[in-house]
């Protein structure tokens, strides 16, 4: 390595930009990969995937709506997003309140209706968890949830 | 310049590695396969990472989507990054920054007293829930050693008997 002593950016400068540099290129094929794998591994949404056990998709939820009686459809989201708009007919289930969200539902409810719980989205883990409990304190396993919560339910 | 010394040559010490510099490159290889690691199952299963991005409930479902496609991409260029000479500072950089990224991201899931799967290894089975607290300390250990394991530059020397460049003319 030759060095006149007099011109040139200074040996600090100069490793400074060059890191630089190589950051944006290692971002650039980053980005190039990504956009790879988005067009040649279109995965479907979440709720496309195989319904888990204890789950029931949006569209058969649609089905059992127009059923008679239709099902009992809990709402575990938050009240402002329960009250801006949810499932025909739902009761909101308080996320934080269990004695009062069962209340209200045994109110409902009568031995062999079909209960549906549902949260905000595929990975709310709250409707889950909420089924199971119900199913216990109610003895009815045949209490399920909506696999992909209300997202799933406005893109059915 | 009256027979003033300059120095014209810098060259850089040739040396053997030692023992030092054999455990920085080793710790940078581990923590380039725990990145690629973390990388293949995310990238093999988007809609799974996708997920497990909506559990922290910060982002839409698109930014979900980009950020899926993304993070692993980046995780894997700064893993290979991190193994060669020329890219070494630029993927300390990234692997750095990303770390950090995800550090603010699970202190606010831990502050928000949220029970997610942090999906750092792509998505776990149904239900799976991560350690928040043990996962950010995962992720302050590698940071530690992403530091102390930086290639040091052999460091420049002159020829004897010359005075050192800050003392140049013209420097």
């Amino acid at each position: 390595m030759v060095r006149s002593g007099s011109h040139g950016l200074r040996p600090h400068s100069l490793s400074t930009v060059s890191t630089l540099r190589s950051f944006a290129i290692l971002i650039g094929i980053a980005t190039v990969g990504a956009a790879l794998t988005a067009w040649l591994h279109p995965e479907p949404p979440p709720w496309e995937r195989p319904v888990p056990d204890g789950a029931i998709s949006a569209a058969t939820l649609a089905g059992w709506l127009s059923a008679d009686p239709p099902p009992l459809v809990l709402d575990a989201r938050p009240a402002t997003e329960f009250n801006a708009g949810s499932v025909p007919g739902a009761i909101h289930f308080p996320e934080d309140d269990y004695e009062t969200g069962l209340m209200r539902l045994i109110e409902a409810w009568s031995p062999g209706r079909r209960v549906v719980v549902f949260c905000g989205a595929q990975s709310c883990e709250l409707s889950r968890h909420l089924a199971l409990r119900l199913q216990g304190d109610l003895g009815d396993p045949g209490i399920v949830y909506l696999d992909g919560g209300w997202e799933a339910w406005l893109s059915h | 310049m009256g027979g003033m010394a300059v120095p014209l040559i810098v060259l850089p010490r040739r040396h053997s590695p030692t023992g030092p510099e054999i455990i920085r490159a080793t710790v940078r290889f581990v923590l380039a396969v725990v990145f690629l690691f973390a990388a293949v199952p995310k990238l093999m299963d988007p809609a799974g990472f996708v997920t497990a991005i909506e559990g922290f409930r910060l982002v839409p479902r698109s930014v979900a989507w980009v950020a899926a496609f993304w993070v692993p991409w980046l995780e894997i260029v700064a893993a290979i990054g991190l193994l060669l000479i020329p890219t070494e500072r630029a993927a300390r950089l990234l692997y750095g920054s990303l770390l950090v990224f995800f550090l603010v991201i699970l202190a606010s899931a831990a502050a928000r007293g949220l029970d997610v799967d942090c999906g750092c290894f792509g998505a776990g089975p149904e239900g799976t829930t991560s350690s928040i607290p043990g996962t950010m300390l995962r992720n302050i250990v590698l940071l530690i050693a992403l530091v102390l394991s930086a290639r040091r530059p052999p460091p420049l020397t002159t020829h004897p008997g010359t005075p050192p460049l800050a003392a140049a003319p013209g420097s």
